[in-house]
């Protein structure tokens, strides 16, 4: 791996603050000439030896030229760390974000509200113990289509033979092949269901029943 | 009941009035909606105003509309794969999303692009900004009756899209810049194309500034409007073009240079002005100073890699893997897994159109991010834009919301 | 022959009353602005001078939904634009029609977790959904036309039935 030396832009310096001096400690950074240019909450579970959670603000000093990281553990339940809105006050957005999503209080915020998510949620979104909330996506047989043209939207099949709920026609109405072939998806599944030995029965073969028919 | 249900019967118990937050025929002001629905909102900005006639005396943004939870998609796929969800943030800026969040990683990774790839990375970053400036310029133009100025920032951005599928297959969300370069080399006759485009846009800004510079309704309509002061940028974090008309002499690719823009000279445009009419001379500035930009990488353009050839973090080559059992292997590997990256924390931050754009990004030493946080210009000059409206008129608020440009897509991730 | 062709030769020519309105609506379409995400940007970009989508006449959008018969939901539905999209819906006039534009609207797209409606059919009917990520202008005018064959055939009376 080619390894870079020197690059521009690399010096991450990042320095821990404990909660209860972050206010004041804000403050004299302030006055050194650095501003704040983000904030983000951060859950630690996942990363050993740094407590439960973190608001890390990120700090530029202008003319320096130069970048700092401030980790700021959030302990306690829920966790709570002093806000640096009335220091700083870019601070008042992420610090809404980072209370939306971490749900993280900041003591002395003014409009400590969700700012995201609607009002009424329940929960905080980034937290690692939040799911992503995927919903399950369902691959069912789809129904058997006929389009008539273009323009049109797809609509059941429309003739005479009776479809069932999926869609597809009732056995009766075609060849005793295509029905076994049809069906047998639909039997494995129902075998594996009731605990059968599902890999006997193989989709593109008829079941045993079928074969067994005169 | 599944959420949409519940949605279907908050409407229908709360009725049409559900959205409106105060009116008092009694009262002397009044509190009303701007959006989310609203052609001069820019998507679907919301904004509460308390009007005492037509001055506005308060006006609160009021986001999240658009939220899409990207920042904890990415925690849900690979280094490689997030990137495609990134570039999704900011849809008028998707190449400085990936650039971010790619930067970012790099630094974890330790891993360095080869000149080419920095060269391409600037090429597709500076015409982004133009392509991002036509969106603003049409979309303000519009808000303020100037119709035309819309048909023309968006006939242009066409000659841009044209360029961008030719270069990644897509129009938009590209998915281009990966950690380690760009996944792509630009394919034959770009130079050609390039060249076009450069040889066009000088021209066609013009054009523009003739309809619009000295246009007394676009001066009436711009002039001493919506000013922020100095203090107001630093107060309230503005960067980009808004911090830049204020009188705030910051640009990223200037004072903390990146990718190759410490090998390029070019002009910072800074206003003093504050208002709206200064904010659109700081961006037909930068238009300007972004075609010089292309047309220098075109020159130097550099032969070689495009991108950082470690087979740890590059797939191989389709050819190698027909002769090399390892090609074969970490093929396999970097597909189906993914690379890790050393575990630490990581900000890399570049110039987008709106300002600076910056990927926080946490690794845990897995195959995923831990977390990747985005700090959007948008979501952040947002907040400056009570202390732009104040004062003003409900027509002027249309105005500075133009001159902002929030781009809600990254506002609410 | 009698009647009116008879007094009034070529100069008219007879039709169902159905045909007569479906074709005034097929032909002058106004939808809604309705930008969300991505998707809004190519959306305008359609009725933009290269795509021009007043060759379709309806190039006017509107900003009201009061003055409005198509909604092109073009980008991706949050749980919280939800309620909204609904209430802008129902605000709509009669008849009107629904275009699910890009793969966000119509099936969450790539984004399937907790922040994002999963399709924008769960809270409105949906006569035609464009996919893509975002959809070209070509993709959309394309769904556009095939939403001007439904409505001349008068094919969406059912669907009204359906929603309500």
């Amino acid at each position: 791996m080619s390894r870079s030396a020197g690059r521009l832009d690399t010096t991450d310096e990042q320095i821990w603050v404990e909660p209860g001096e972050w206010a004041a400690r804000a403050r004299g950074l302030k006055e050194e000439g650095w501003s704040l240019t983000d904030l983000a909450g951060l859950d630690t579970i996942g990363l050993h030896g740094r407590g439960a959670f973190e608001v890390v603000a990120q700090l530029l000093h202008p003319e320096l030229k130069r970048r700092i990281m401030v980790h700021v553990p959030a302990p306690g339940e829920p966790p709570t760390v002093p806000s640096v809105a009335d220091v700083w006050p870019v601070a008042d957005f992420p610090e809404r974000e980072a209370y939306d999503m971490f749900g993280i209080r900041f003591e002395g915020h003014p409009n400590l509200v969700r700012i995201l998510m609607p009002d009424e949620w329940e929960g905080y979104p980034l937290r690692k113990s939040y799911g992503v909330g995927k919903v399950a996506i369902e691959f069912i047989p789809q129904p058997m289509l006929q389009i008539q043209s273009a323009g049109q939207s797809p609509k059941p099949h429309e003739s005479d033979a009776d479809v069932d709920r999926l869609g597809q026609p009732e056995e009766d109405e075609m060849g005793d092949h295509e029905a076994a072939m049809r069906r047998a998806p639909f039997a494995r599944a129902a075998q594996a269901e009731a605990g059968e030995d599902a890999a006997s029965v193989s989709p593109l073969t008829p079941t045993p029943k079928e074969e067994t028919r005169p | 009941m599944s959420i949409a249900e519940s949605v279907v019967r908050t409407i229908e118990d709360k009725g049409a009035g559900a959205f409106v937050e105060s009116y008092d025929p009694a009262e002397e002001n009044m509190v009303i909606n701007l959006g989310p629905v609203h052609p001069s909102t820019h998507g679907v900005l919301r904004l509460v105003l308390e009007l005492s006639g037509e001055t506005v005396l308060d006006c609160r943004p009021v986001i999240g509309y658009l939220h899409t939870g990207i920042e904890k998609e990415c925690e849900d796929q690979t280094w490689r794969g997030a990137v495609t969800a990134v570039t999704r943030m900011d849809y008028l800026a998707p190449f400085h999303n990936e650039q971010a969040f790619s930067l970012a990683v790099e630094k974890l990774l330790d891993l360095e692009v080869p000149p080419r790839g920095k060269y391409i990375r600037t090429l597709m970053s500076e015409l982004g900004r133009l392509s991002s400036h036509l969106v603003w310029f049409g979309t303000s133009g519009l808000d303020m009756g100037a119709m035309s100025a819309m048909f023309y920032g968006f006939r242009e951005r066409e000659l841009f899209l044209d360029f961008y599928e030719m270069v990644t297959g897509l129009r938009m969300n590209h998915g281009y810049n990966i950690p380690g370069g760009v996944w792509q080399d630009l394919p034959e006759g770009w130079e050609e194309v390039c060249a076009n485009i450069v040889s066009i846009m000088p021209g066609r800004i013009d054009d523009y500034e003739s309809l619009l510079t000295e246009n007394p309704i676009w001066l009436e309509r711009t002039k001493g409007v919506g000013i922020m002061s100095i203090e107001d940028a630093v107060r309230f974090g503005a960067t980009g073009p808004i911090g830049r008309a204020a009188g705030l002499d910051w640009d990223l690719r200037r004072d903390m240079p990146y990718e190759a823009y410490g090998e390029l000279s070019f002009e910072v445009p800074v206003a003093s002005e504050g208002d709206v009419y200064a904010r659109y001379q700081v961006r037909m500035a930068e238009m300007r100073e972004s075609i010089k930009l292309v047309g220098q990488v075109m020159e130097k353009m550099p032969e070689g890699d495009y991108k950082n050839m470690d087979p740890k973090i590059m797939p191989p080559p389709r050819s190698e893997l027909n002769r090399s059992m390892e090609a074969v292997i970490h093929h396999f590997k970097l597909v189906t897994q993914g690379y890790t990256v050393p575990a630490g924390d990581a900000y890399a931050a570049v110039e987008s159109p709106r300002g600076e754009l910056g990927a926080y990004v946490v690794s845990d030493g897995g195959t995923a991010p831990y977390r990747c946080h985005v700090r959007d210009p948008s979501f952040i000059n947002l907040q400056s834009l009570a202390s732009m409206a104040k004062g003003g008129l409900v027509a002027d608020l249309i105005a500075v919301i133009a001159s902002v440009d929030p781009v809600m897509g990254g506002v609410d991730r | 022959m009698g009647g009116v062709s008879d007094t009034l030769g070529a100069n008219f020519m007879t039709t169902k009353l159905d045909k007569l309105v479906n074709w005034a609506r097929r032909s002058s379409l106004w939808p809604m602005t309705f930008g969300l995400a991505c998707c809004a940007i190519e959306m305008i970009g359609t009725t933009m001078p290269r795509h021009d989508l007043a060759r379709f006449g309806m190039e006017a959008f509107r900003a009201s939904p009061r003055q409005s018969d198509l909604m092109i939901v073009a980008g991706r539905v949050s749980q919280k634009m939800a309620p909204v999209l609904r209430q802008v819906y129902d605000q709509m006039t009669e008849p009107k029609w629904v275009i699910s534009m890009g793969v966000c609207a119509s099936s969450g797209g790539m984004f399937n977790n907790y922040a994002l409606i999963q399709g924008v059919d769960q809270i409105v009917p949906v006569d035609v959904y464009v996919p893509g990520c975002p959809p070209r202008p070509e993709m959309l005018i394309d769904g556009i036309m095939l939403l001007h064959d439904r409505i001349i055939k008068g094919d969406y009376e059912s669907m009204q039935v359906a929603a309500e």
